[in-house]
Formats: structure tokens, C-alpha cells, sequence
């Protein structure tokens, strides 16, 4: 039982999780493009940088997030959603070495888990779910999706 | 291999996905603002508070010297100062004190709170992104009057990011208070408790 159903519940939470940031960050494109600058990650003439980011983060988010949910296409998907999740990281640590008070813009302006400026609670959150992401990677989705659906099927015809 | 092959296009497709709505985005009515316009700025001129103070006359202060052409001048008092986008704590202070400027705290409604610059009024400038109207924008605001936005003060960006938001709400007289709260405190300038008399309203 335990074999097909902790991937499927592993996927259901991460993929949900990134199908609300995704949206939450949407919905205001400009709170998250303040939110992105706020960082300083990138040099003051980098706005197009700003929002490139602001754009293309959300939609990896879901697309990333829905084949996870999906069980389609697990493992590429939940190596993006690793890969983000690391860029992620490394963003909140600089912001915390370089002693930045600054607001997560992770879910929009929801607070998922971790409240208030960035701090240890964001990191330890992001490192769970990177350590669910790279469970997801070596394991793949699991019994209960679609990945399996789809791999039956030539031998079944 | 497989999985390469999926990641790139996840990628891709997200990056077309992207593209496309930033370009819609872009060319819509409320495009994404990262700084504020300086062309569509406007500058405060405010008398002197005080006498000048022995050492000199302080940076952006033009002292009353009668002209050949205005000779109603009177030297040494009645001279103005000229503030830009970013004012530091005596030209914040100076502003406040000849009371024709709307501060507006730009920190989370916590710290509002706990402690504000006095006559200060929360904003949330968040709020506007998310296509409501805080009641403060046209109770207290004026496009004729100054309006001084504050944060914690230091590398806090909350005071900018207001700014940027005003800006695109037509609103031209804008300050940053750029050394913040702390600074205005440190200071022993005037503050006051208590929480934001608009939120009691809204839902």
C-alpha cells in the first residue's frame, strides 16, 4: 500500500503548493516584480532580468506543478521544481547573508507556512520540499499516475 | 535521457507561456513598474524650520538673499528648501513639522502598530496590486499636497516599492523617506501607537 501511496501524496502536496504560488503570483505580477528587486539578486541596469523572472517563474511553477500533480512526466517535472526550489534557496541565503529585510513574494502576498520577512523558517521549508522534489526524481510518481497509465499500455497492445 | 527532454520542454513552453503574458501585460493599461518615473516627479519647496544653525547652511537650502530684482528680500531668514525623491531624516522632519505633507508608513500593520511616525497614516501598497483601493488613497491623499512614504529605513525597499505603486496612481509629489523609522526614532522625533483607523473598515 505504502509503495504507491507516499509518492502520490508527496506529489499531491508539492504539486499543490506550486499550483497556488504560481497563481498567487500571477494575480499581481507587480507585487512579485517588487518583490523579485527586492532581493537585489540582479545589478541595478537588470530589470529586464527582473522581468523575465517575474514572468517566467510563475508559469514553470505551474506547468511544473500541474504534471506533478498528474503524475505525467514526473520526474522531468520534479526536477524543475528542484531546480527552482535551489535557485530559491541560494536567493533567500544571500538575502539573509547580506542582512536584507525583505518580504518572501513566494505565495503572493499568502503566507504558506512560514510568516513574516525571510528567515531559517523559509529555508527549512524549501529544503523539505527540495528533499520531497529529489524523493520524486530517483522514485518517480508512483502506481497512482498517469507516468504508469502510459507505460502500460504498449504492453498491453 | 527522457527526463532531459521533458525539462526542456517544461521550460520552453513555460518561457512562450511567459512571453506571451508579459507581453499583454506590458502593453495593457497597468504595465509592471519596477522604480519610479523621475520625468513625472515634482519637488517640494518648504521654508527653513530654523535659524541656520552655526557651520554653515545645510546641502539643497537656498537662503533668502534680496536680488537687484527683488528687494522685499529678506537675508538670513525666510529661505526655502527644495526636497527631491529621497529626503534624509532632518528634511523629513522638516517637512512634517510645517504640516503640509501626508506621511504614509509603508511597513507591515504590525509594526504600524507598535509604533509610527506621528499623524502617520498605513499603507498597503499590496493592497492596490491586488485591484482594491485602500480607503486612505482618496481619504487623506491629495495630487496638490506632498506625500512622504516611509519603511523601517535602512535596506528596506517597501517605502520604494509604495512610491513606484503611487506613481502609477497618477500621484506626482512623492518623497521616500529613505532613512526610515528607525532613524526618525533614533532622532527623538515624535510617534505614536496605535492601529490603522481605516482598517476597521475594511473587510
Amino acid at each position: 500500500m505504502s509503495r504507491s501511496t507516499v509518492p502520490l501524496i508527496l506529489r499531491l502536496l508539492l504539486g499543490a503548493l506550486f499550483v497556488v504560488a504560481s497563481t498567487m503570483k500571477m494575480r499581481s505580477p507587480q507585487d512579485f516584480a517588487l518583490s523579485v528587486k527586492a532581493f537585489k539578486i540582479f545589478p541595478e541596469a537588470g530589470d529586464h532580468l527582473v522581468m523575465l523572472t517575474t514572468f517566467w517563474v510563475p508559469w514553470l511553477e505551474l506547468t511544473a506543478g500541474v504534471l506533478v500533480l498528474l503524475g505525467l512526466w514526473t520526474r522531468a517535472a520534479a526536477v524543475v521544481l528542484g531546480a527552482l526550489l535551489i535557485v530559491f534557496l541560494v536567493g533567500i541565503v544571500s538575502v539573509l547573508a547580506r542582512g536584507l529585510d525583505v518580504d518572501c513574494g513566494c505565495f503572493g502576498k499568502l503566507d504558506a507556512i512560514c510568516t513574516g520577512s525571510l528567515g531559517a523558517c523559509h529555508i527549512v521549508r524549501n529544503a523539505v520540499l527540495l528533499g520531497i522534489a529529489a524523493f520524486l526524481v530517483i522514485r518517480g510518481g508512483g502506481g497512482w499516475s498517469l507516468d504508469r497509465v502510459l507505460d502500460r499500455k504498449p504492453a498491453v497492445a | 535521457m527522457k527526463p532531459l527532454f521533458g525539462v526542456l520542454v517544461i521550460g520552453g513552453v513555460s518561457l512562450v507561456a511567459a512571453l506571451t503574458q508579459s507581453w499583454i501585460v506590458q502593453g495593457g493599461d497597468n504595465p509592471v513598474r519596477l522604480r519610479v518615473d523621475p520625468d513625472q516627479l515634482q519637488t517640494t519647496v518648504i521654508p527653513i524650520p530654523d535659524a541656520p544653525q552655526d557651520g554653515g547652511t545645510p546641502e539643497n537650502v537656498t537662503p533668502g538673499e534680496p536680488s537687484p530684482d527683488d528687494p522685499t528680500g529678506d537675508p538670513g531668514a525666510g529661505g526655502s528648501m527644495e526636497l527631491g525623491f529621497e529626503i534624509d531624516t532632518a528634511q523629513a522632519y522638516a517637512i512634517w513639522k510645517a504640516e503640509i505633507a501626508t506621511f504614509l508608513d509603508a511597513r507591515d500593520a504590525e509594526d504600524y502598530e507598535d509604533g509610527h511616525i506621528a499623524e502617520a497614516f498605513f499603507f498597503d501598497y499590496h493592497a492596490v496590486d491586488r485591484g482594491e483601493t485602500p480607503e486612505v488613497i482618496d481619504a487623506v491623499l491629495s495630487s496638490d499636497a506632498p506625500i512622504v512614504i516611509y519603511c523601517t529605513g535602512g535596506d528596506c525597499d517597501a517605502s520604494h516599492n509604495a512610491a513606484v505603486i503611487l506613481q502609477s496612481l497618477g500621484f506626482k509629489q512623492l518623497h521616500v523617506y529613505v532613512d526610515g523609522y528607525d532613524a526618525w526614532v533614533a532622532a527623538g522625533h515624535e510617534t505614536e501607537t496605535g492601529p490603522d483607523i481605516f482598517s476597521e473598515e475594511t473587510p
